[in-house]
C-alpha cells in the first residue's frame, strides 16, 4: 500500500477499527454456524480490543496518527489562549520580517555576486595615495590612454574592462519635444563576452563596436529598460535614438537579471567607450577599471605588471606640471595601484552605506532575538500552567520522546500562524521512527 | 503478549499457499482450509490470523474486498496478487530448504 493511503488512513481511523471489528465479529458469527461454541470460539480468537489494535497499528503508522491528536490538541490550546498565541505570533512575525528585509537590503548591495561568469576571478583596479587636495585618498578613476596602455600589458594574464560611471542622461527616441531620462554607460565592447553574457534579443556589444572614437553608434538596452519602457517589444531592435547630436542605433537587449557592474542603480542603456569624447584625452577620468583574471592567474603579479605603464604614464603627465608645487608633485608620482576582488560589484553606494547597514543588520538581529525571547518567555508561562497535564500524561505513560513531540507539534502549530510575507516557512517537527 | 505460535513462521506460507488454490476466500474459510487440508493437524491460531492477513495486505502480497453474500451478510474477501504469487514461490522454496536440512540432520545424528 502507497504511503499515500496509509496518510489517508489515519484520517480515517475510525472506518478502518470498525471495518476490523466487524472482520472479527464476521469471523465468531461463522464458527458459530459451523456449529462452535460461542463462548469457545470467542476465546479462540483471543480479545477483540488487542486485535484490533494489532491490526490498526499495522495499517497506520501509529506516530502519524498521534502527530495528528497533538496538533487537534494544540491547536485547541492556542484557541484557549487566545490573547498569549496572538502575541507569541505577532512578535515573531515582526522580528522575521524585519529581519528578512535587512537582509535582502544586505544581499542585494553587499553580498550577491554579479550575474556573470566566474565572478570571483573579477577584480576592480584603484589608485591609493595623496590626492591633489593633500588628503589620503583611494581612487578608481581612469584614464582611457593609460587604460590602452595597461590592456597590452597584461593582455596575456588578464581582460581589462573599462566601465564609465553610469550617468542620467536625456534622450529622445522622437523630436527634442519627447526627451526623457535614461542611465547610461560606457562599457568596453568586450565587457559582455568576457562577463559571459548573452542577448536577451539581437546581439551584444563587441570588441568590433569598440576600435575608432566616435565610429561606433550603437547601443544595447537593459533587460529592465526594455521591459519597461518598450514592454518587451522584440520590434525595438534597430530602433534609434538621439543623446545630444549623437544617433544611435539599437542593436541588442542584454540578459535578464544584468543590470550593470553597480549594485544600487540599473543601467538602462549600455554604449561603447568609443562613443565617449574621453577616450582620447590623457586628462580625463570619466571610468572604473575592472580586471578580469585569466584562469589560473594570481591578482598580484598582474598588479605589478600594470604598475609600470601607470609610473611611466603618470611621469608624463607630471612634465605637464609646470609652476606646480613640489609636493604636489611628488604625491602625484608616488601613487600606488590597488587590486580588489570584485565579485558583487563596485558602487559608491556600497561604501556609504556599508557601515549603516551592518548597524541595521545587528539592530534586526537583536529585535528577532528580544521576539524570540518573548515567545520562549510565553511558552515557558504555558509550560509551567500545563504542569499538571504533563505529570498526567507521564503517569499514564506517555515517554519523553512522545511529550516532546506534543510540544513541538504544539510551537510549530503557533508558527504556521505567520503570515507568509515573514519569511519562509519552519520545518515542523520530523520524526524518522515511531514514537 | 503473544501466544506461542505452533505454525511460527509459517503461517504466511500457509495463507498465501491456501489462496493460491482458492482465491476469495474469507478469514474464517482460511483457517479451516489450514486445518482441512493439513488432516486436522495442523491449526492456525485464530487470533494471530488478521493481523498476519492485515500485515501481508500492507505488504501487497494479498488484496481484500468486501462482498454482501446473498444471505445478506456480508464478508471479507481475500486474494493473491502478483507480488504475492512471487512471494509465495520464495517462501516455498526457503521452506524446503529448511526442512530438508533438518531432515538431513535428524538423519546424520
Amino acid at each position: 500500500m502507497s504511503w499515500w493511503r496509509r496518510i489517508a488512513n489515519v484520517f480515517c481511523a475510525d472506518r478502518l477499527s470498525r471495518e476490523i471489528d466487524e472482520e472479527l465479529r464476521l469471523h465468531i458469527e461463522e464458527a458459530i454456524e459451523q456449529g462452535r461454541d460461542p463462548a469457545e470460539a470467542r476465546r479462540a480468537l483471543g480479545p477483540a480490543l488487542r486485535l484490533r489494535e494489532e491490526s490498526l497499528n499495522v495499517r497506520l503508522i501509529t506516530w502519524l496518527d498521534s502527530l495528528r491528536a497533538d496538533a487537534v490538541f494544540g491547536w485547541r490550546q492556542l484557541m484557549k489562549r487566545k490573547v498569549t498565541s496572538a502575541a507569541a505570533i505577532l512578535s515573531l512575525a515582526l522580528g522575521i520580517g524585519a529581519c528578512t528585509s535587512a537582509f535582502r537590503l544586505v544581499d542585494a548591495l553587499l553580498l550577491r555576486p554579479l550575474p556573470i561568469a566566474e565572478p570571483e576571478r573579477l577584480y576592480a583596479l584603484f589608485r591609493q595615495g595623496i590626492g591633489p587636495d593633500g588628503r589620503y585618498r583611494i581612487s578608481e578613476s581612469n584614464e582611457y590612454p593609460l587604460f590602452r596602455q595597461m590592456r597590452a600589458a597584461v593582455k596575456d594574464q588578464a581582460e581589462l574592462i573599462a566601465v564609465s560611471y553610469a550617468s542620467r542622461t536625456d534622450l529622445t527616441y522622437g523630436s527634442d519635444g519627447e526627451m526623457e531620462k535614461a542611465y547610461r554607460q560606457y562599457v568596453s565592447g568586450w565587457m559582455f563576452s568576457s562577463f559571459g553574457l548573452r542577448p536577451t534579443l539581437g546581439r551584444l556589444l563587441t570588441e568590433n563596436d569598440d576600435l575608432k572614437p566616435g565610429a561606433h553608434p550603437y547601443a544595447v538596452l537593459s533587460y529592465d529598460y526594455w521591459a519597461t519602457r518598450f514592454g518587451r517589444d522584440p520590434k525595438v531592435i534597430g530602433r534609434t535614438f538621439r543623446i545630444g547630436n549623437d544617433l544611435y542605433q539599437i542593436v541588442g537587449v542584454g540578459p535578464k537579471r544584468f543590470t550593470g557592474t553597480e549594485p544600487g542603480t540599473i543601467i538602462d542603456i549600455f554604449l561603447p567607450t568609443m562613443m565617449n569624447p574621453g577616450v582620447t584625452h590623457s586628462d580625463w577620468s570619466w571610468f572604473r577599471t575592472f580586471v578580469k583574471l585569466k584562469p589560473g592567474v594570481a591578482a598580484e603579479p598582474v598588479r605589478e605588471r600594470l604598475t609600470a605603464p601607470f609610473q611611466a604614464f603618470q611621469e608624463e603627465r607630471a612634465k605637464g606640471f609646470i609652476g606646480a608645487p613640489k609636493q604636489r608633485v611628488e604625491d602625484f608620482l608616488h601613487q600606488k595601484l590597488l587590486l580588489e576582488p570584485a565579485a558583487t560589484g563596485v558602487s559608491p553606494m556600497k561604501e556609504d552605506y556599508r557601515t549603516s547597514l551592518a548597524a541595521l543588520g545587528v539592530l534586526v538581529a537583536l529585535v528577532l532575538l528580544i521576539a524570540c525571547a518573548n515567545v520562549a518567555n510565553l511558552m515557558t508561562a504555558q509550560a509551567a500552567a500545563q504542569a499538571r497535564e504533563m505529570a498526567l500524561r507521564v503517569s499514564i505513560g506517555a515517554g519523553r520522546r512522545r511529550l516532546a513531540q506534543l510540544v513541538l507539534v504544539q510551537s510549530a502549530g503557533s508558527h504556521w500562524w505567520r503570515p507568509p510575507s515573514a519569511g519562509c516557512l519552519p520545518v515542523g517537527p520530523r520524526h524518522s521512527s515511531s514514537a | 503478549m503473544p501466544k506461542p505460535d505452533s505454525l511460527q513462521g509459517s503461517l504466511d506460507l500457509l495463507v498465501l499457499k491456501i489462496l493460491s488454490r482458492r482465491p476469495r476466500l474469507h478469514g474464517y474459510a482460511i483457517m479451516s482450509a489450514i486445518q482441512d487440508m493439513s488432516g486436522d493437524v495442523l491449526r492456525a491460531e485464530e487470533g494471530s490470523l488478521y493481523p498476519a492477513l492485515h500485515r501481508m495486505e500492507e505488504a501487497g502480497w494479498i488484496r481484500a474486498e468486501w462482498i454482501t453474500k446473498d444471505t445478506g451478510r456480508r464478508a471479507r474477501l481475500y486474494e493473491l496478487t502478483a507480488a504475492g504469487k512471487k512471494q509465495l514461490a520464495a517462501e516455498e522454496s526457503r521452506w524446503q530448504a529448511v526442512t530438508a536440512a533438518v531432515n538431513r540432520v535428524l538423519r546424520m545424528a
